[in-house]
């Protein structure tokens, strides 16, 4: 058996015995509640409900460029595209909205939840492939492009609702999933050592080169996101993996098992902030 | 549509027109993966248009990039006026877009 | 007396030329065996899920240099990736016991 496998099995063990002697154990709704204080604790004078705008929210001289931006912002050629993509048969007549229904305001705010017989965290850019690939369309890849556009148009419709990711009390594959969300952002990866906490909260607020980090609090509210650096619209396991890269971790797969967990933490943290995808960020 | 989305709002004595372009504005200075020069593709004269006659015209260069966004306010216009934008680029591809100033 | 020398004087070159080409396939299994170990590694480091983007390089970069004869720099390169991966494993290791501190309560 590895090496790891024998600490982590150690590791459970002893939470297992901890939970048995009845001690104090963190639940989810119990994480984002500290989650959200540390946030609103580290920035004192932002509501909670300002996050959602990331750096936006917390420094003022970007905050004015960006509401220029958002004036008319870059992504709206997207949204197009995303609804044209979105609206068109596939070649058997059938649309996206026999696998989405026919209310579109809702689609977006369904995501990510606990797919319970796939026994995995499904996401909104695997439900259109899974949904593609229902009616014999080829999948689209998950980091740019199609996907992207289409999740962007499907945010916009969404946008105003309020996140709400459940985790199936019933369900203890679903909590080890949210489990190991949790356990991927505060762990260190990469040659360069640091976990998305490092940067994201410990730091949030502090400049990295000429970048001002952004607090994690309300990190997924706004994806599909039209980045300046790409010139154009991304997912958000994109922007996983490229931060991975950044601190010289090797990235796993898009919709990979390790960001949909990951999402599935993200967003259950922003529960109760208002959707606003897709956004516009440096 | 083209390609353009364009906004036209009047405030006081002028109206400001925003417009998003949809274009790769290739500068003709990059190269691709096999090191092969990719040729010049950019927008060079976008024009504001107002009853057929021209309001304004901007020159843009291989400097601008992707997907480009301008803004313009001019004198003239009413609320209820059809203003056309267009450009043209550096191989003779064109689009243009009405908007009515509200 | 100049048969002897001629003999002696292929002899000592058909040696030298024998061991310089037994040092340069020592040079080269070293490297290739470095390497082998390396990418041993480095899959050790996937496995546990906290490879590093600087160790693949590495190896790429080795076998390159293998391919050139530059089996010194070849070595050095895959040492270092052996490194890097084994250090990765230990990362992953410290991280399982670790993360939980840094949970905000």
């Amino acid at each position: 058996m590895g090496y790891i496998k024998m600490i982590r099995i150690t590791a459970l063990t002893i939470l297992g015995l901890i939970l048995f002697a009845g001690a104090a154990v963190a639940t989810p709704e119990g994480d984002r509640k500290a989650f959200s204080d540390f946030y609103t604790n580290r920035f004192s004078d932002i509501p909670a409900s300002d996050f959602v705008n990331g750096v936006y929210a917390i420094d003022a001289a970007s905050r004015v460029q960006w509401e220029q931006i958002e004036d008319f912002p870059p992504y709206e050629l997207d949204i197009d595209d995303g609804e044209v993509l979105y609206q068109a048969p596939f070649a058997n007549g059938k649309t996206y909205a026999s696998c989405f229904g026919d209310d579109l305001s809702v689609i977006r705010g369904k995501y990510p939840n606990w797919d319970a017989d796939k026994a995995i965290v499904m996401t909104l850019e695997l439900a259109i492939n899974n949904c593609r690939e229902a009616n014999n369309e080829k999948p689209l890849k998950y980091k740019k492009g199609a996907i992207a556009q289409l999740s962007s148009y499907i945010a916009m419709q969404g946008r105003g609702n309020s996140i709400n990711v459940v985790i199936p009390a019933d369900s203890s594959a679903a909590m080890e999933a949210y489990e190991n969300g949790k356990e991927f952002f505060y762990s260190k990866r990469g040659q360069l050592n640091f976990s998305c906490s490092d940067c994201h909260m410990s730091n949030s607020g502090n400049k990295v080169r000429a970048d001002l980090l952004s607090p994690a609090l309300g990190h997924t509210s706004h994806f599909p996101v039209y980045r300046s650096k790409w010139g154009g619209l991304g997912t958000l396991h994109r922007r996983f993996g490229g931060c991975n890269k950044n601190v010289r971790a090797k990235p796993f797969s898009a919709q990979g098992e390790e960001y949909r967990n990951l999402e599935y933490f993200l967003s259950y943290m922003n529960n109760g902030l208002e959707l606003n995808g897709p956004g516009a960020r440096k | 549509m083209a390609g353009i989305k364009a906004k036209a709002k009047l405030k006081g004595d002028a109206v400001k027109v925003k417009a998003l372009m949809k274009h790769p504005m290739e500068s003709g200075l990059r190269k691709d993966k096999k090191g092969n020069p990719i040729p010049a593709h950019h927008i060079t004269e976008i024009t504001l248009l107002a009853g057929g006659e021209t309001l304004m015209t901007a020159n843009f260069g291989p400097a601008v990039s992707k997907n480009p966004y301008i803004s313009m306010i001019v004198a003239g216009p009413a609320k209820g006026d059809e203003l056309t934008i267009a450009w043209i680029d550096n191989k003779g591809e064109s689009a243009s877009t009405e908007v009515v100033v509200k | 007396m100049k048969m002897m020398k001629k003999i002696t004087l292929i002899a000592i070159g058909l040696l030298i030329s024998v061991s310089s080409s037994i040092a340069i396939a020592d040079a080269k299994s070293d490297a290739v065996s470095a390497c082998g170990a390396a990418e041993n590694a480095r899959k050790a480091a996937a496995q546990a899920k906290m490879e590093w983007t600087t160790t693949g390089k590495l190896i790429k970069a080795a076998n390159k240099a293998i391919e050139k004869g530059q089996f010194d720099k070849a070595l050095s390169a895959c040492n270092k990736a052996k490194f890097e991966g084994e250090t990765s494993v230990k990362q992953a290791g410290i991280e399982l016991l670790a993360w939980n501190s840094r949970v905000p309560n």
